[in-house]
């Protein structure tokens, strides 16, 4: 019997590949957390690394019969403008990354609060009082107008984490009688 | 439009204690031409204030300066034309407010009210 060479035959395995899916992809300003859920053809037991806008926030695994299931808290949106989280998984053995899932948080409603001042009460003499506040649904950089008993004095900017602070100089009080000052903030040049 | 929530600022009023008079005093130089010299000082009221020193018959004092926000030395010097029979003179000091208080300063040779050091006055 004369018999032949023999060949091998390969058949290669499919692509690894991890599809997702997030429960919901729009939130209120207030943020909230966001189940996903997803498929892949790696093997069970395989940790996954879960990033959210390119940053590792936790690990998840593959279950038993390739199975995805994981949870992202989204923060809230304080800003005057939608925010978006892209959150994906990938495999850090061979570099398989899943579909990216665009989660929007929605911008906070337009609010102004005076939270503190460095003084209630000055002496006869007058001086100077620093105001300090927050504000929601308005971006870094936006100009708000202070009011002293309802006349635009100065103005005051809105910094990166969403608060702001200014100081006004009262007057000497030369009568017998206090004096009253009411201060607020608008975003308007005319707080009617 | 969004508008903040007020917050109050309080500034509170002078405690005025009444406006007198702590002291007084005067001194002049007996020469034609002398100088007269008054000198006083006040409590209480509201700065600033006003003074004035006023003659019996009612001249005013020429003084060197009739306004500020101290309670004391409220200088006054006067060059007389010649011998005056005038022996006292009127202070009157009137705070922020309006309140006023006056005292009457005695300038005769018997009875100056002589101060240390104010045996002369400065030309």
């Amino acid at each position: 019997m004369t018999k032949s060479n023999v060949f091998d035959v390969q058949v290669q395995g499919a692509a690894p590949s991890i599809s997702i899916t997030a429960s919901t992809t729009s939130l209120p300003s207030s943020g909230g957390t966001v189940n996903f859920t997803g498929s892949t053809n790696l093997s069970a037991g395989t940790t996954l690394d879960i990033y959210v806008n390119a940053g590792n926030v936790g690990t998840t695994s593959v279950g038993s019969g390739g199975g995805i299931s994981f949870s992202v808290a989204i923060p809230s949106n304080s800003s005057g403008s939608t925010v978006t989280y892209d959150v994906y998984v990938e495999d850090p053995t061979t570099g398989t990354q899943s579909n990216t899932v665009a989660i929007s948080v929605a911008p906070a409603s337009q609010s102004i609060t005076l939270t503190g001042q460095s003084a209630t009460t000055l002496p006869s003499s007058g001086g100077s009082v620093t105001f300090s506040g927050t504000a929601t649904g308005y971006n870094p950089g936006q100009i708000f107008y202070v009011f002293v008993n309802g006349v635009n004095t100065t103005t005051t900017t809105l910094g990166q984490h969403y608060t702001f602070s200014f100081t006004l100089s009262f007057p000497a009080n030369t009568s017998t009688s206090l004096v009253t000052y009411d201060i607020d903030v608008s975003d308007n040049t005319s707080n009617t | 439009m969004a508008k903040s929530n007020t917050l109050q600022v309080a500034v509170e009023g002078t405690s005025a204690s009444s406006l007198s008079i702590t002291g007084t005093s005067g001194c002049y130089v007996i020469e034609l031409g002398m100088y007269v010299q008054f000198s006083a000082s006040w409590s209480g009221g509201v700065a600033p204030y006003k003074w004035e020193w006023v003659w019996p018959d009612g001249y005013n004092l020429t003084c060197s300066q009739s306004s500020g926000t101290s309670g004391t030395a409220a200088n006054c010097r006067f060059f007389a034309s010649g011998t005056t029979s005038y022996t006292s003179a009127n202070f009157t000091v009137t705070d922020s407010l309006g309140n006023r208080a006056s005292a009457t300063v005695k300038v005769t040779e018997e009875c100056v009210t002589r101060i240390s050091g104010c045996t002369t006055c400065p030309s």
